[in-house]
């Protein structure tokens, strides 16, 4: 398991001139003068890098990134300057503002009016408590807006450099993967597969796990688990040091990230000496297939996500968990727009028209109760004739 | 390690058994040596929040941080690293008695503390207007005249303005930092149980300090004992770096190998039952080698810095005296901060970078705050990394990250 020698070649340079034009013509088409980003993934996605620790710690130890209508390189406030590549130039990277503190949220205000001096829109991705109230008097004569019109514009469509980021950050997911599945006997804890995969992405290189692995263990039917709100099936329930034991459902779902882009991995397994799915279980693995292939068959340029959810439909009526979705984006966040099939409704669905670039992962649900059910997710990349996969991770022990 | 094990859970949920049916096996504690009372811990947090929501003139409270949910709640929520954009986790409203609604991650109660009930919690919904209409429901939300916040978004301001035009908004995060800052017996007891993983953590990655190691292979050694310890959330998630001489401290975690002589900076930081425990050290790399004269006098100018640092850790002092303790002991110019505060995750610097005088006088320490203290102490022979945590008490500071210094302290 060598962390290097399968790098993929990706230009980063590349990658950033090309997120920040998309960045910066996505603020014009909304009349932005300068945008703050607080939130780490539209800071990624502006080309600066830091931590990925606890929320808290993230909060308290918060970066700055302010990219202005007019210039090219952002200006950046931050605790890591190791984090800042070399395309930002050194007066433009400033110590940490704490915006957790009204003294700090007073020195962005007298900042932003330093570096987008005359703005008359500044908008903002996320407000920190001492913000709350008092940012139009800091910020006088400015109007405020919502900067995620802006990085969501700019995110949905990925470049090739990101898709290849995403293809690597799956590669090194899956890869971790084998290790987990095969130790899935009876009498493993979910912590202990949580071990496994944690060392495994490390030594294969990743920059970060990203959420809590998720080794869930389903009953059969939704009235045998713990109640859930909405007679659906009680998934993703949180890890911890429990036993899993004989002919267990479990469906895994994890990710990391490589490069600040994020992998997405969700399989169906069954916790056995001898992994075996009962005939039942057999079925909904086949109307998965079914599922997915349908939809598969719907992407291509011009098509909208209502297509899609409606290819899943014809062979599935209720194709998705309630609380959840078809399926959603993947970039710089591991679930980002657009949500294809959530409760936004079809009519959202149709608006939103696939283009080459676009990554999602589709993560359909076959459920029948009583029997079980099959779940997996699978990237994909949109292309100017089709569709290409980005998950390669095979189907056992369904197939 | 759960915070709730069957056999409490079957005993205390009042709602029946019914509701609590996915099989949960594990071995929390043994039954003669019971660790924490969870239940009374929560009691006794949602009391304090709701006392300072009486204080601050709150009629309602909107959560989004984890943290803040988890004190006020109990919850667990699916854990990520990263924060994460604000959506209201947990609501909640002052009355007779309070109301607490949660937004769960998972359809399933299974996470759910007993006490909210399952009509109080709801799946995460994709669309804001589906969470806006089931606020408008909540009794008592829509006559709120005084709304708090942990934090907001443009997007999610612009949908609660219009649905309560009469409720003044406040960020209330100060007060949450207040009350979380002094901690209750039954939180000192997760801090502690969270250092001893980070440190049994921390130390398994030091037992694999090799040359031809990796970097990224001490931060898997580190995560791999922290998730058999039974839990796979962290604090933070590792600085295991190579000190080259004369540069800054290198927060990234690389593919670079180990050599023979290197001093390495491991750091990492465990959370349990949402507490955190969090250290760093600064170890040697060496076979044939050993740390020269000149790595150990600078381990030793790091020690008087953390020392003097950590003797501030005393009821009535400030950050201010933090500050003044660290340059009087020649700290420099602090790159990182000199004091923090810890408990649900890092809970807001104590002195450091970016604070102003009076910000770091207002930081007052009181018996019950757990601080971590840390330093890097820059040189030309490769520079020292290290961070304990503290609990201040009516007398001398408490170190509860008890792990030892490792081979620069050798002779000391």
């Amino acid at each position: 398991m060598s962390p290097r020698g399968d790098t993929p070649a990706v230009d980063f340079a590349r990658m950033r001139a090309e997120r920040r034009r998309r960045l910066r013509e996505a603020m014009a088409t909304n009349g932005f003068d300068a945008v703050v980003l607080i939130g780490p993934s539209n800071q990624e996605y502006a080309g600066i890098r830091q931590p990925p620790n606890d929320a808290m710690r993230m909060h308290h130890e918060p970066v700055v990134v302010v990219v202005t209508a007019a210039g090219d390189a952002p200006f950046v406030w931050t605790p890591f300057p190791e984090g800042v590549p070399d395309d930002v130039p050194a007066e433009h990277v400033h110590g940490p503002l704490l915006l957790e503190f009204p003294e700090g949220v007073e020195a962005l205000a007298r900042a932003v009016a330093e570096v987008a001096p005359g703005a008359r829109r500044v908008a903002f991705d996320e407000y920190t408590s001492p913000m709350i109230g008092t940012l139009p008097g800091l910020l006088d004569g400015v109007e405020l807006a919502d900067a995620t019109l802006a990085t969501g514009a700019a995110r949905i469509v990925k470049t090739r450099d990101e898709i290849e980021c995403i293809r690597h950050a799956q590669h090194i997911n899956e890869t971790a993967m084998y290790d987990v599945e095969a130790a899935l006997r009876p009498g493993v804890r979910q912590n202990e597969l949580s071990a496994i995969f944690l060392r495994n992405v490390f030594e294969l290189g990743a920059s970060s796990s990203i959420i809590d692995p998720i080794w869930s263990l389903t009953p059969l039917s939704v009235a045998e688990g713990t109640h859930t709100a909405n007679a659906d099936v009680g998934f993703p329930l949180a890890s911890n040091d429990r036993f899993l034991r004989e002919d267990d459902l479990v469906l895994s779902d994890t990710g990391i990230t490589w490069m600040g882009y994020h992998s997405d991995f969700g399989k169906t397994w069954i916790c056995s000496v001898d992994p075996k799915p009962t005939a039942g279980q057999r079925d909904c693995y086949a109307r998965w297939r079914e599922v997915i292939d349908a939809v598969y068959a719907t992407i291509k340029p011009g098509a909208t996500c209502g297509d899609l959810v409606r290819a899943a439909a014809a062979v599935e009526p209720k194709h998705a968990l309630e609380h959840f979705y078809l399926g959603h984006g993947c970039g710089c966040d591991s679930g980002e727009a657009p949500f294809i099939g959530s409760d936004l409704g079809i009519a959202f669905d149709d608006t939103v028209e696939l283009v080459p670039g676009m990554v999602f992962v589709l993560e359909p649900v076959v459920w029948r109760d009583g029997v079980g059910g099959y779940r997996s997710e699978e990237i994909v990349a949109v292309t100017d004739d089709g569709f290409e996969k980005l998950t390669t991770y095979g189907y056992t022990p369904f197939e | 390690m759960t915070e709730t094990t069957t056999t409490d859970t079957l005993e205390t949920d009042p709602f029946g058994t019914g509701l609590l049916g996915t099989p949960n096996l594990g071995t929390g504690a043994l039954e003669h040596r019971e660790r924490v009372d969870f239940r009374r811990l929560r009691e006794a947090r949602l009391r304090r929040f709701l006392r300072a929501m009486d204080e601050r003139g709150l009629d309602a409270c909107f959560f989004g941080r984890e943290a803040n949910a988890r004190y006020v709640t109990g919850v667990r929520r699916l854990w990520t690293a990263q924060s994460r954009p604000f959506v209201p986790a947990c609501l909640v409203v002052r009355g007779a008695p309070p109301v607490v609604e949660l937004l769960a991650f998972s359809a399933s109660y299974e996470d759910i503390p007993a006490e909210v009930g399952p009509d109080h919690f709801y799946p995460v919904t994709w669309n804001p207007m589906n969470l806006i209409e089931r606020f408008r429901a909540v009794p008592g939300l829509l006559d709120a005249r005084r709304i708090g916040f942990d934090g907001l978004s443009p997007l999610f301001e612009g949908m609660l303005r219009p649905a309560f035009p009469d409720a003044e908004f406040v960020g209330v995060e100060d007060t949450m930092r207040a009350i979380r800052r002094v901690k209750l017996p039954d939180e000192i007891t997760c801090i502690r149980t969270a250092a001893a993983i980070a440190e049994s953590s921390l130390y398994a990655a030091i037992a694999e300090l090799r040359p031809g190691v990796t970097e990224q292979h001490l931060r898997a050694a580190f995560l791999d004992r922290m998730c058999e310890l039974g839990t796979s959330q962290f604090a933070q998630q590792g600085t295991f770096s190579v000190l080259d001489p004369g540069a800054p401290l290198r927060w990234t975690t690389t593919d670079r190998e180990l050599r023979d002589g290197d001093l390495v900076a491991l750091a990492g930081g465990a959370l349990w039952a949402g507490y955190e425990g969090s250290l760093a050290r600064t170890w040697c790399c060496g076979i044939s080698t050993s740390p020269s004269a000149a790595q150990r006098a600078t381990y030793a100018r790091w020690r008087g810095v953390v020392d003097a640092v950590a003797d501030q850790c005393r009821p009535g002092r400030t950050g201010g005296d933090v500050r003044a303790a660290f340059e009087r002991a020649g700290g420099g110019r602090p790159t990182m901060s000199i004091a923090y505060a810890v408990g649900l995750g890092h809970e807001g610097p104590i002195a450091g970078p970016g604070m102003s005088p009076e910000l770091e006088r207002a930081q007052a320490l009181e018996a019950g705050v757990v601080v971590a203290v840390r330093h890097f102490e820059a040189d030309a022979a490769g520079g020292c990394f290290g961070e304990d945590l503290f609990l201040v008490t009516p007398g001398d500071p408490e170190r509860l990250t008890t792990l030892g210094p490792g081979p620069l302290a050798a002779g000391d």
